[in-house]
């Protein structure tokens, strides 16, 4: 128990609460272990986690930015349809349609984002990729892709579609570390006549394997076969059993998985949590007291949107927001010309409602992040109050561990109580983008009275 | 900077946040040209806009796009500590005098000629008087001696939750050296969310803003 009071008084007829406060800024691939940064606290915070991840392997040079897209496993436009019990490994999207049917039976280790900004910025992003990857310089090849064998390189076919295994089992052989693409301008077909099977030889992984579709993919159509890579198709995307190594992204259509389907991530193809000890699950935070109190009498967040990298100087919405991310060499007089509010100086972080469609000078700014943090609410793990006579407590870690080794370079005193929180986002643990701010209170109660 | 502490305490081990409370009705179409009307506040809070379609010159809004609130403080602050809010749900805009569900929630939008007996049958606290605006738990389907109630609207405010936009922190020390006044102070620009699609809350909810600040020179 604190013997710090905080201008608490014990037999005051109302007990104040302590208020203890802190913001901070989600960073999950800052090196400092902590997954966060810019830590600010009023006092009395000793520490915050989130979870910290290490980035995946460096892609080949020249690979597409799936961007936020890259998480998901399964991703369409209208419809998303599973037959059976699939596995999907990652997360599932949908936007701007609303019909998710089959899961269960199905199942999705990731979060099914539908009909949000998620979802909505996973498109934009996949469909950026799409666009990039379909007009690359190809070497054209046969349609037929059976029984060839490719190194890394461009690829596109001369009739329209690509196809395997359409009159028996068949293979198509990747060999040699690298970047592949293939660009069918109308379709892929897989098993049309026998198990088709794309077999990584070499050094080929499937995380460096892409497919783009100028219509439509149907895979696997004899309900059998291992398809390696990720397919973004501009309609839509059919699946009849056997395996996926990859992602199925359909921009403007439906995904339709018709039998039971294991789809998955390429391994190497995602950040992974870093091995750092007691590094959270993704979604939660841990924020370490110095000190322990008699009460927990509630707790609130609220979060900074980030914002969406792209910086521009032109093209601004006049009554749309927007945050300085460079001066250049605009002027005070440009900014506000701009929109910027006239009691504030410009600085990078500074944002302003645009008064016009571009910034003279130099200047750039960016829009806010398409979907704001990525979640809805933060709750308090477990009963806070059985949590106040706990003293230090860390998944992960041995208990009684010193809090210094934690939390290198934070903080001087503690260490006291521990808070985990989840962050939610329609009902489901999910990981604030990074780069949102987040504030926290929590409300104490350090006296001896009270109810 | 401000050169009103606030209460705070340059050396006082914690030093407290200086919790700035606001709060108002989204109303786009209102002729003040705001945005909004009914702003309360405990003090530093110079003004609130969002998106109208009544724009008003002179009325200081700078209209932003719908779902997007702009509140000019009156000071600067060292830090931003985090910030909070809070909603009120509008109406369904129909006065109904039965039909009431047992159980559910509605608020009163006409006395009508209904003592304060009726309005406890109907539902109402015994030790709170009926009014215009006060809200009960029905306990009966309907109320009589004429007086009217209205159900929430059916998606409340719309909105989910409310993010600031930018560093805030960055903000608060560009404006002017001294505080108050026509300088007037920082300002936070906040976005509103549902299923994280920015999203205009509805006409007639009652939003309730606050801004944990620091006003001390140090901190962690």
């Amino acid at each position: 128990m604190s013997n710090r009071r905080d201008n608490q008084f014990t037999y005051s007829p109302h007990n104040k609460a302590t208020v203890v406060d802190c913001s901070f800024v989600v960073d999950s691939m800052n090196g400092n272990g902590l997954g966060i940064r810019s830590l600010k606290r009023s006092g009395r915070v000793y520490g915050v986690r989130m979870q910290q991840l290490e980035a995946a392997p460096s892609p080949p040079v020249g690979s597409p930015n799936l961007a936020t897209s890259a998480t998901f496993a399964l991703l369409a436009a209208s419809t998303i349809t599973n037959t059976g019990s699939s596995v999907i490994t990652g997360n599932l999207g949908l936007y701007a349609g609303t019909s998710v049917t089959g899961f269960p039976p199905g199942t999705v280790s990731g979060i099914q984002y539908i009909a949000d900004g998620v979802a909505d910025q996973a498109k934009i992003d996949a469909t950026a990729a799409y666009n990039d990857i379909s007009v690359r310089p190809a070497t054209a090849i046969s349609a037929d892709l059976d029984g060839q064998t490719l190194t890394p390189g461009v690829y596109k076919e001369t009739t329209g579609t690509f196809n395997l295994a359409t009159s028996g089992n068949a293979t198509l052989t990747l060999n040699g570390a690298g970047l592949y693409i293939f660009q069918a301008s109308s379709t892929l077909t897989t098993g049309a006549g026998g198990t088709p099977t794309i077999l990584l030889t070499g050094g080929a992984t499937a995380a460096n394997v892409y497919w783009a579709v100028g219509s439509s993919a149907t895979i696997n159509v004899s309900d059998s076969g291992v398809f390696e890579g990720t397919i973004i198709a501009h309609t839509s995307i059919t699946i009849d059993g056997g395996s996926v190594v990859g992602r199925l992204l359909a921009n403007t259509g439906a995904v339709t998985i018709s039998a039971a389907t294991n789809v998955a991530l390429p391994a190497g193809s995602v950040p992974t949590p870093a091995p750092v000890a007691g590094n959270p699950a993704a979604g939660l935070i841990v924020v370490q007291l110095d000190d322990n109190y008699n009460r927990y009498l509630g707790g609130y967040s609220g979060y900074a949107s980030p914002l969406n990298s792209t910086p521009i100087s032109s093209g601004l919405i006049v009554g749309n927001p927007y945050v300085i991310v460079s001066l250049g060499s605009s002027t005070l007089a440009q900014w506000r010309a701009a929109g910027l509010y006239s009691t504030l100086t410009p600085a990078v972080g500074v944002s302003f409602i645009a008064a016009a469609t571009s910034v003279a000078g130099g200047g750039l700014v960016e829009g806010p992040a398409l979907s704001g943090s990525g979640i809805d609410h933060i709750e308090v793990l477990g009963d806070a109050n059985q949590m106040n006579w706990s003293g230090p407590y860390f998944p992960g870690l041995t208990p009684n561990v010193p809090v210094a080794a934690a939390y290198p370079g934070s903080g001087t005193t503690g260490p006291g109580m521990s808070f985990i929180l989840a962050c939610y986002n329609g009902g489901q643990l999910t990981a604030p983008n990074d780069n949102t701010v987040i504030g926290l209170n929590f409300y104490l109660n350090n006296t001896a009275q009270g109810v | 900077m401000s050169n009103r502490r606030d209460n705070q305490f340059m050396w006082n081990p914690h030093n407290k946040a200086t919790v700035l409370d606001c709060s108002f009705i989204v109303d786009s179409a209102n002729g003040n040209g705001l945005g909004i009307r009914s702003l309360k506040n405990s003090g530093r809070i110079g003004s609130v806009f969002m998106h109208t379609s009544a724009p008003l010159a002179g009325s200081g809004n700078p209209n932003p796009a719908a779902g997007v609130i702009v509140v000019n403080l009156q000071d600067n602050y060292a830090h931003y500590l985090g910030g909070y809010s809070g909603f009120v749900s509008p109406l369904s805009g129909t006065p109904i005098s039965s039909g009431m569900t047992v159980g559910n929630a509605y608020v009163i939008v006409s006395l009508g000629a209904s003592t304060q007996a009726q309005w406890v049958t109907a539902g109402l606290n015994q030790y709170i008087k009926a009014a215009v605006g006060v809200s009960f738990i029905a306990a009966a389907t309907s109320v009589a001696g004429g007086g009217a109630v209205e159900a929430p609207a059916a998606a409340g405010s719309n909105v989910d939750h409310i993010e600031v936009l930018g560093d805030s922190n960055l903000m608060n020390s560009n404006g002017p050296a001294i505080s108050g006044g026509a300088a007037g102070g920082m300002q936070f620009i906040l976005l509103c969310y549902k299923a994280n699609v920015l999203t205009a809350p509805a006409d007639n909810s009652a939003i309730g803003l606050n801004f944990y600040m620091n006003n001390a020179s140090f901190g962690k």
